[in-house]
Parts: C-alpha cells; sequence; structure tokens
C-alpha cells in the first residue's frame, strides 16, 4: 500500500506516488470526459492506496473569527455554523484555533479557511468516491508554507512566503506558524528575469494589502522569504532589495528539499513536488473535506485499527507464551537437576540400607510391624504379675483363704493406650477364732482389702462382705452358737497390668 | 463514522486475520500456561520425592540402630515362625511336650479358627489369632505361670492370654483321687501370627 497524493491546480490534476523520500508523479490527468476517465482507471489500478488531495487554487477564503469558549458537540456545533455562515456554498471548509483571548471570556479566536469554489473539486472528488478509495483529506498548498522553514532557521512571527508553482506564484501571509491569508498570482513571464521581476512586485503588492487590511504595522519591516531554484537565485537577489518595510530572504529549492529528505528534489522553479513530500510526510491536522469524503479512509484506518490490536493481542499473547514457556524449560532443567540429586540420594540410601540385615521389608513398614507386635507384646504378662501381688496381701493375713482366682484381661477396645487393664475377682475365706467378734472380722477384713488395694488396685469392690451388716440384709445372732453364719468374701480388684 | 452493509465487506479480512490472530495468540498463551504447569506440577513432585529420600536418608543415619534392632527382631520372627502361616503341628507337639517336661497332672485343650486380629494392618502385614481353651490340673499355682512362661519363649506364635480362672480343686475331685493335683486353672490364650496382607 502505497501514499498517493494528488495535486490540483487550475488545468490540471497530477497524481503522485510517495515512497521512500521518493516523489514520483505517474498520471496526469485534464479536467476532461476522457481525463476523468483515465483518472477512474487509475483509482482502480490503485483502489489500495491512501489519497490525499492538494490543491493550488486561487479560489480560498480566509477570515479570522471569534466564538464563545466552547469544548466537545458544542464547539463542532458552533464551528459548522459559523463556517456554514462565512463560506456559504461550499462543503471545503477548515477551522484552525489560534488560541484564546485573555480576558474573562476567554473566546476563542479562529482562522476559518474554505476552498470557495468547489466546482473545480467536484469532477475528481466525485471520481474518487465512486472508486471507494482512502482519501485523507483535501489540503491547501497554503497549509504548508511554514513547513519549509526549519525550526533552527527561527523565522519571525509574521513573515511572507513567496513560492513559484506552474505559472502562478503563491504568496502567503504566515503568523506564528500559521498561514491566515494567502492567494495566487499568476506569472506571466516564466523566464528567470520575469520570474524575478514578479517575486519583486507581488511582493511590494501583498505588502500593500496587508496593510490595508491592517495585519501588519506601517514602520514594522517584514521579512519576505522567496523560494527559488538555484538557477534563478541570482536574478531574484537582484531584483529582491530589502528596504525598510521588507526584507528579503533567498531559499534554495534543493537545499530545502534535501533538509526535508527528498530524494527526488526539483528540477526547476516549481515547488510542487517539495510540497507533495511535505504533505506525505505529514499532513496537516487541519483539513478542508467532510467526514462523507473520508468514509473510506475511515474505513482503512479501522482496518488498521483491527490489524494493529489483532498484531498487539497476538504479540502479548506471543509474548506470555515465551514468558511461560521459558519460566516451564527453566522448570524442567531445575527438575532434572533434582532427578539427579535424588539418584544420588537413592544410591546412597541403598549403599546405607545394605549394611542392615536383609529383611525384604522397607523401613516405614518394619517400623509399623514391629511397634505392632510390641503393642501386642506388651498384653503378654498373664496373670502372674495380680497373683504375685494377691501371694504377698495374702502372707500378711494368714486368716484369709482363697478359694478361687478368675484374672481377665480386658478386650482390645477396653484396653488403656499404654498398659493393659486387668480384673481380678476374688473368692475366699476367713478361718477366724470362735472368740473373734464382728467388729474384728471386719476390721481384719478391711486392712486385707487396703492390702489389697496398696500392692496392685486401683479400686477394689467388696461384692461380697464376710459379715453383712448392711440395712438391706437380716441380722441373725444371740443363739449363743457360731456368730458368724458368713465368713466368706468376694472382692473385684481393676487394676493396670504390667507395661 | 456510520458503518454500512458494504463496509463489513470491506473489513472481512482484516476481521478474519484479527480473529485468527485472537484465536492463534489465545492457543500460544494456553498452550505456554500448560507446559509451564505440567512443569511446575513435575518439579513439584520431584521436589517432594528429592525431600522424601533426603528425609529418609536422614532418618536412616539417624535411627540405623533402631532400625537393625528391629530388622534382628523381625528375623527372630521369622526364625519362630510367628511371620508366616500357623505351625498347629508344631503346637500340639509343643503343648505335649510340655505337659511331659513341667509334669502336669492333666491338660485338656481346644484351638478355636483362626480369625483376623481387631486392628488394622502394620506394615503390609495383618495379625490373626486362634483362641486355644486349656484346661491344666495343677500341683501348685506356679506350674501355670511356668506353663505360659514356656508358651511365651517356645511357641511358634505371640501367646497372650485373655482370662485364667484359677481355682482349689474340691476334695471329692476325681483329680485329686488320681493324681497330686490341688488346683485347676482353665485360660484362653491367643496365639497370634502375621501373614504379608495380600492374602492368608
Amino acid at each position: 500500500m502505497s501514499r498517493r497524493v494528488l495535486y490540483l491546480d487550475s488545468y490540471r490534476l497530477t497524481a503522485y506516488r510517495c515512497a521512500g523520500g521518493q516523489t514520483v508523479a505517474d498520471g496526469t490527468f485534464e479536467p476532461s470526459a476522457e481525463g476523468l476517465a483515465r483518472f477512474g482507471e487509475y483509482l482502480r489500478q490503485h483502489a489500495s492506496d491512501q489519497y490525499a488531495l492538494l490543491a493550488n487554487l486561487a479560489e480560498e477564503g480566509f477570515q479570522i473569527e471569534e466564538i464563545p469558549f466552547l469544548r466537545g458537540a458544542d464547539r463542532s456545533a458552533v464551528l459548522s455554523r459559523r463556517l456554514a455562515q462565512v463560506f456559504f456554498g461550499t462543503p471545503l471548509v477548515a477551522a484552525v484555533s489560534l488560541g484564546y483571548e485573555k480576558d474573562k471570556r476567554r473566546n476563542e479566536r479562529l482562522l476559518l479557511a474554505a476552498f470557495t469554489n468547489p466546482a473545480p473539486f467536484d469532477p475528481w472528488l466525485n471520481a474518487l468516491k465512486q472508486a471507494e478509495v482512502a482519501l485523507s483529506g483535501v489540503y491547501s498548498l497554503a497549509q504548508l508554507g511554514h513547513r519549509l522553514l526549519a525550526a533552527e532557521q527561527k523565522p519571525p512571527s509574521r513573515w511572507m512566503l513567496l513560492t513559484t508553482q506552474d505559472n502562478t506564484i503563491r504568496e502567503s501571509f504566515i503568523v506564528d506558524g500559521v498561514t491566515i491569508f494567502s492567494r495566487i498570482a499568476p506569472l506571466t513571464d516564466s523566464s528567470i528575469a520575469g520570474t524575478a521581476a514578479t517575486f519583486a512586485a507581488e511582493a511590494a503588492k501583498l505588502h500593500q494589502y496587508l496593510l490595508g487590511q491592517r495585519l501588519v504595522g506601517r514602520n514594522e519591516q517584514l521579512t519576505v522569504y522567496l523560494l527559488t531554484h538555484p538557477l534563478t537565485l541570482r536574478a531574484v537577489q537582484k531584483s529582491c532589495i530589502s528596504n525598510n518595510t521588507l526584507n528579503f530572504e533567498f531559499l534554495d529549492s534543493q537545499q530545502l528539499a534535501q533538509r526535508a529528505g527528498l530524494k527526488t528534489p526539483p528540477s526547476d522553479g516549481r515547488c510542487d513536488p517539495l510540497f507533495v513530500h511535505l504533505l506525505a510526510a505529514r499532513p496537516p491536522a487541519q483539513q478542508y473535506a467532510g467526514e462523507e469524503l473520508r468514509h473510506d479512509f475511515r474505513l482503512l484506518q479501522t482496518r488498521r485499527g483491527v490489524l494493529a490490536f489483532a498484531g498487539i493481542a497476538f504479540a502479548v499473547a506471543l509474548g506470555f507464551a515465551a514468558v511461560q514457556f521459558f519460566a516451564g524449560l527453566h522448570l524442567v532443567s531445575r527438575s532434572e537437576e533434582l532427578s539427579l540429586r535424588e539418584s544420588e540420594l537413592q544410591k546412597r540410601y541403598r549403599d546405607v540400607t545394605a549394611t542392615f540385615p536383609q529383611v525384604q521389608i522397607d523401613n516405614d513398614a518394619l517400623r509399623q510391624l514391629v511397634g505392632r507386635y510390641t503393642e501386642l507384646q506388651r498384653q503378654q504378662s498373664g496373670p502372674r504379675p495380680a497373683v504375685a501381688a494377691v501371694a504377698r496381701a495374702l502372707d500378711r493375713f494368714p486368716a484369709v483363704e482363697i478359694e478361687r482366682l478368675e484374672w481377665k484381661q480386658a478386650s482390645g477396645s477396653d484396653k488403656g493406650a499404654n498398659k493393659p487393664e486387668e480384673s481380678l475377682l476374688i473368692d475366699g475365706d476367713l478361718r477366724l477364732t470362735r472368740k473373734s467378734t464382728p467388729r474384728q472380722i471386719l476390721a481384719m477384713f478391711d486392712s486385707f482389702v487396703q492390702a489389697l488395694a496398696r500392692e496392685l488396685g486401683i479400686s477394689v469392690t467388696v461384692i461380697q462382705s464376710p459379715f453383712d451388716i448392711g440395712s438391706g440384709q437380716a441380722l441373725k445372732g444371740g443363739k449363743g452358737d457360731d456368730p458368724l453364719p458368713q465368713r466368706t468374701f468376694q472382692l473385684r480388684v481393676l487394676h493396670k497390668g504390667q507395661p | 463514522m456510520k458503518l454500512e452493509a458494504r463496509d463489513f465487506k470491506k473489513l472481512r479480512w482484516q476481521l478474519l486475520i484479527a480473529a485468527g490472530a485472537l484465536i492463534a495468540g489465545g492457543i500460544l498463551a494456553y498452550a505456554g500456561l500448560a507446559f509451564e504447569q505440567h512443569a511446575e506440577q513435575q518439579h513439584r513432585a520431584t521436589k517432594a520425592r528429592q525431600e522424601q529420600i533426603e528425609n529418609k536418608l536422614k532418618q536412616v543415619r539417624n535411627e540405623e540402630q533402631e532400625i537393625r534392632s528391629k530388622s534382628a527382631l523381625f528375623l527372630q520372627l521369622q526364625e519362630r515362625a510367628i511371620l508366616g502361616p500357623e505351625k498347629r503341628l508344631y503346637w500340639s507337639e509343643m503343648l505335649a511336650d510340655l505337659q511331659k517336661t513341667l509334669r502336669l497332672p492333666g491338660m485338656e485343650y481346644e484351638f478355636s479358627p483362626q480369625t483376623e486380629l481387631e486392628g488394622t494392618a502394620a506394615g503390609g502385614y495383618a495379625f490373626y489369632k486362634s483362641t486355644m481353651r486349656v484346661r491344666l490340673s495343677l500341683v501348685h499355682e506356679e506350674d501355670l505361670f511356668r506353663f505360659l512362661q514356656r508358651l511365651e519363649t517356645q511357641a511358634s506364635a505371640l501367646t497372650v492370654p485373655r482370662n485364667c480362672k484359677i481355682e482349689r480343686l474340691p476334695a471329692q475331685a476325681p483329680e485329686r483321687s488320681n493324681s497330686l493335683a490341688q488346683l485347676s486353672a482353665n485360660c484362653e490364650i491367643d496365639w497370634i501370627t502375621a501373614r504379608p496382607s495380600t492374602g492368608k
């Protein structure tokens, strides 16, 4: 896709292809049926290119206006209305903000400009519209004048510029980088001497006009820049002599073209290619065409926007994927290092365990198995400790005889965590003399129970006492014979077994 | 700018390219993320394995003595046939031998069918028990303790007494007239063995 600039003057339309600092005219079309047909064909051949229309026509209007301080849609509405009032009957209008007044109302100063006669444009704009090509805008040659001077040349705030095109001289009055007035004068004698003389005469005429319009002061010396080809430079310098009112400065078109980056400098006094290059390189913000004419350009921008969005989204995704991929690679590399370390540790582990007795069972399983076995082994002690404890107690109570011992280990679910719980049921009787009183019998029995409790019991329960004096039982006596109808007893002892 | 139907026709390729780029970008991003997550998962697993073996190695060094003693016990259990299937024939021979050695006046026993012991399997081994009900005629209660102690040290199983009833034989009891028996003991003893829990 190339950028193309269509240069329109009073006689013809010239198409330039602009690429890589080169501006090449590749078509010239007369405003005739044949010329328009060729132009239509040209557009069809280059339908995908982007176009800009640069006009160098006499019918241009400039007016400075003030509008209230407004923003957004209100400003646009006021601007449209004001442009329609000032330049009635032409759709090719533009407004350039010149800043705001510094009083309280802060009115905005505007330069309103227009091509007052749209007729020369119509056939070309219709052809562009029919061909549905992207027209970025319609521009005036006057808009580009201030760009000729590089920043380092530091032009004064108000200056005049005279350039030659075809058979015309373009005269522009530029204030603070904005062309506020411009006109075309015919160049009847296009010889070097004629051009030089016309420059001098037109500069004086424009100065007079600006004085008349009170755009410059009477005692103000105005700088006039003359853009000339090197061949005409000497002649122009001779004709244009600075005085109290005009100070002439001469610009070499070849040097300016080189400085502007144009690789195909103008071969004669005509400056058209230089302006075309300036427009293609950096178009001004303001242009004259309405939105309807720029519809296909907006579509082109939309297409570019969609592609740019897709490109950015793809690039972001690609970047994200790359980051993730490299992070993944880093992890893979670290995993490989860890695997090597793991293998090394495995080997060391095998080396260490190889010195152990070979039991065909890993250490964790061995630990669990032995733990369970040890737990079961703790329950192995049997009745011996309990019976031994009872025997020790019996040693101190010779009157106590044991008839039956029933030892029982609590079942699995009843057992404590560390020590199995055991119960011992003891059946016995007391061998006493006939003189023993019930009080003595009970005292000795209580002592025996306490001795048992000391030896092994956490609780000793008397199930049957040798002499029952409870209120719930019958109590017999007084016959003079055996005062102890019952000497048997039964005890239950609960205790923790051997750990 | 108002878009018309014809405009969409002009935009179609760009929209298609954009959709393609978005899909391709999405796939790329997803693939990148999936790769990273997979690598992260692998890395975590490898790290866990490495830490596990590191801990194991540290543990095995710290507990070398413990493992040695437990391994020795394991071998001893294997040797005594506590690990492995029951050896009931050997048990009955050992009981007969015990009666003779301890000069027990009388002994009757009965083993119940084997059942799995309560509690979970440990170290890949399951524990089983066969409960023996035994009736002994004793001259002295010490005979019972010697009997139990011999079982504990010689039986090819872990023997755990669950209950024992010791009583003085009545004067008229037939055991007293036929022998020197003074006491009788009725005990229930679990004979515990262990086998790999994959099958009996």
